[in-house]
C-alpha cells in the first residue's frame, strides 16, 4: 500500500495509545495531535487529548498547532492553570522532539555545540520539561534520522530520558517510565531493560538495518532478527486520511 | 463622582514601560500576541527611551520577542521557547545568545508559571516536583532546593512579578473588562500577578454588552489598568476567531532577520524595523504597509 512515512509514524505512536488515558499532544508538530486523533477514532474512544482545547473535533490539521482553526470543535479550552497543574501531577503520556536525542532517550531542545553560555547553536529552548518526569511515560519522535540529531550523549538535558541508563533515571529521583520508544522516518527504537540503551525494534518497510546504523550518532543495540514495522492496515490509512487530516499534512 | 474610563492611547500604553522593567507579554508563539504594542515600544526603544527589559512571556514566545531581542531592547530573558514553530527558529534570539548578547535564565513552563501563582498569592516561592533529572537545575541559579523538618526536599520556584503585563484579546469595555473569543493561555495568570497590565483589543464593546454577559469576561476589569482598541493589534500574529497568523509576512520577516544573522545582508533586518516600525506613522499605516484592507481581508478566520 502506498502511505507516506509520516503516515506510519502517527499509526505506530496512536497504536500505543490505551483506550481510558489521558495524553497532551503538545504545542508543537501535527504527528502528535494526529496520533492522539486517530488513537482515539480507531480503539481509544474514551481517551483525552489535551492542547489548546480538550478534545478537538477536527478533520484537518493546520500546522500551526495552536492556529485557532484547530481549535474550531472542542470540548472546552485548556489555559496554563490546566497545564501547570498537570505538569506537577501528571497525566499518561506525551511526545518530545528535540534538535538531539541520545542513547538513552534524553532530549535536548536547548543548545548544540560550544557550551551552555556561548552556544554555537542555541535552539529554541523547551517550554516544558515537566512532563518528562511527571507523565507516566513519553514517546520519542524526530522528522529526521541522522547522526547530527541521534547522538551519544546530548549537549543538553531538556527532559529526562534515562540519564545516563542503568538505575539513574530512579536514582534521581524519578519514578515514572520515561521514554517507551522512538520513531523516526527509517525506524522504531526501544530501549534494552537493563542498560536503557536504545535498541532497533523494527525497520519500516524499505529501509535496511545498515541505513538505521549508519544514521545513527551511537552503536545502537542490534537484535538478530529485526521485523518490519507493520504498515499501516487499509482502515488505520482510510481513518487517518478521512477523519483526521484530509488535508494531507502528513502526505506533504 | 463618576466611574473612570481605562481608555488610552497606544502611546500612552507604551509610556508605561521604564527602562530596566520586567515586561510579560500574553498569548503564546503566534497566537493572541500584542503585537502593535510591542512595535509602539521598539519605536521608543529605537529613540533610546527604554532599554534593558527584563522579559517574560506565556511559556511560548515568536515574533515579539524575537523583534524586542533584534531592536535591543532585552537585557535578560526568562523565554522558556522561542521560535516561529513550523516556520523555523527565532533569528535574532538565536544570534543574540550565540554572541552572549543578552542574559538568559533557562527556564520553563513550571518555572514561570509556578512564578506567577507565587506571585498572585503573595508567596514568595511556589513548590514545583517536576524538575529533576534535567539539566536545567544546573544553569538556572534562581531555582532552589528546599528541605523540611522531616527531610523531604522539595523545589521552589520564585515569583515573578512583571512590572508590565501586555495581553491582546478580543473584545473588550472601557472599565477593562475583557473577553477572550478563543484560548486565555496564561493571560489571566500574567493579568494577576502583573503589577500594571495593559490588554489591546481588536473590538471595544459596550459596559452593557459585558453586563449582560458575565460570564463571557475572561478577565474582570478590576485587574486591567489600560485598555487599548487597536483592530488587528496581534497582526502578524493571529488574534483567535478573528483573523489568522500572517505566514507570509512572518517568512519575510525570518528571512530578512535570517539575512542579518548570517551577515549575508546586515541591513536586512534595519530594513524590516524602517519599513514596519520607524517610518509606518500609525497603526494604520502600518496595515496599510502590510498589504491594507485586502491583506486583512485574506487573514480572517473561516469557519
Amino acid at each position: 500500500m502506498d502511505y507516506t512515512r509520516k503516515e506510519l509514524m502517527t499509526v505506530v505512536l496512536a497504536r500505543d495509545i490505551k483506550d481510558g488515558e489521558i495524553g497532551l499532544a503538545g504545542a508543537i508538530g501535527g504527528i502528535p495531535l494526529a496520533a492522539s486523533l486517530l488513537a482515539q477514532k480507531l480503539h481509544a474512544p474514551n481517551s483525552v487529548i489535551l492542547g489548546g482545547v480538550l478534545n478537538p473535533k477536527i478533520h484537518q490539521i493546520y500546522p500551526g498547532g495552536n492556529d485557532h482553526r484547530n481549535f474550531q470543535k472542542a470540548e472546552a479550552y485548556t489555559t496554563f492553570y490546566d497545564v501547570f497543574e498537570l505538569a506537577e501531577k501528571g497525566l499518561d503520556f506525551f511526545f518530545y522532539s528535540g534538535l538531539q536525542i541520545d542513547q538513552y532517550g534524553n532530549v535536548n531542545l536547548t543548545y548544540v555545540g560550544g557550551s551552555w553560555e556561548r552556544p554555537l547553536l542555541r535552539g529554541p529552548g523547551l517550554a516544558n520539561s515537566s512532563f518528562a518526569v511527571s507523565f507516566k511515560r513519553f514517546y520519542l519522535w524526530a522528522e529526521m534520522h541522522t547522526k547530527r540529531n541521534f547522538v551519544e550523549r546530548v549537549d543538553f538535558i531538556s527532559a529526562a530520558g534515562f540519564l545516563e541508563g542503568g538505575d539513574s533515571r530512579l536514582k534521581a529521583g524519578i519514578i515514572t517510565e520515561g521514554p517507551r520508544f522512538c520513531v523516526t522516518p527509517l525506524a522504531v527504537m526501544d530501549f534494552e531493560e537493563k542498560s536503557k540503551r536504545m535498541r532497533l525494534k523494527s525497520i519500516h518497510e524499505g529501509v535496511s538495518v545498515e541505513e538505521v546504523i549508519e544514521n545513527t550518532g551511537f552503536s545502537l543495540i542490534i537484535p538478530s532478527h529485526v521485523p518490519i514495522t507493520l504498515p499501516p492496515s487499509d482502515e488505520e490509512i482510510r481513518v487517518l486520511r478521512e477523519e483526521v487530516d484530509t488535508a494531507g499534512l502528513l502526505r506533504r | 463622582m463618576y466611574r473612570k474610563s481605562k481608555l488610552i492611547s497606544l502611546e500612552e500604553a507604551a509610556s508605561w514601560v521604564r527602562r530596566g522593567d520586567r515586561l510579560a507579554i500574553g498569548g503564546m508563539l503566534f497566537y493572541n500576541r500584542p503585537s502593535a504594542f510591542i512595535r509602539q515600544l521598539i519605536k521608543r526603544g529605537l529613540r533610546g527611551e527604554v532599554a534593558d527589559l527584563i522579559l517574560y512571556s506565556s511559556p511560548l514566545s515568536s515574533y515579539d520577542a524575537d523583534l524586542l531581542i533584534g531592536a535591543g531592547l532585552v537585557k535578560t530573558s526568562y523565554l522558556c521557547h522561542v521560535s516561529f514553530e513550523y516556520l523555523g527558529f527565532a533569528p535574532n534570539y538565536r544570534k543574540a545568545v550565540e554572541k552572549g548578547e543578552i542574559e538568559i535564565v533557562e527556564c520553563d513552563e513550571a518555572f514561570v508559571i509556578g512564578g506567577y501563582k507565587a506571585a498572585i498569592e503573595g508567596l514568595p516561592y511556589h513548590p514545583i516536583s517536576s524538575w529533576k533529572g534535567t539539566e536545567l537545575l544546573k544553569v538556572n541559579k534562581e531555582i532552589k532546593w528546599f528541605t523540611s523538618q522531616d527531610g523531604e526536599r522539595i523545589l521552589m520556584v520564585p515569583a515573578i512579578s512583571p512590572d508590565v503585563g501586555v495581553i491582546h484579546a478580543q473584545e473588550g469595555d472601557e472599565y477593562g473588562n475583557i473577553r477572550h473569543l478563543g484560548a486565555c493561555y496564561a493571560d489571566q495568570l500574567i493579568a494577576k500577578a502583573s503589577k500594571k497590565v495593559i490588554v489591546t483589543v481588536d473590538r471595544l464593546i459596550s459596559h452593557s454588552s459585558v453586563m449582560n454577559d458575565p460570564k463571557a469576561t475572561t478577565i474582570p476589569g478590576y485587574l486591567v489598568d489600560g485598555l487599548v482598541e487597536v483592530p488587528y493589534g496581534a497582526h502578524p500574529a493571529s488574534s483567535h476567531t478573528m483573523y489568522i497568523h500572517d505566514e507570509e509576512h512572518l517568512k519575510e520577516y525570518i528571512k530578512k532577520a535570517e539575512m542579518s544573522r548570517k551577515g549575508a545582508d546586515p541591513a536586512a533586518f534595519s530594513d524590516y524595523l524602517r519599513q514596519y516600525i520607524i517610518e509606518p506613522s500609525s497603526h494604520w499605516d502600518y496595515l496599510e504597509r502590510i498589504g491594507g484592507v485586502k491583506r486583512l481581508a485574506e487573514l480572517r478566520e473561516q469557519d
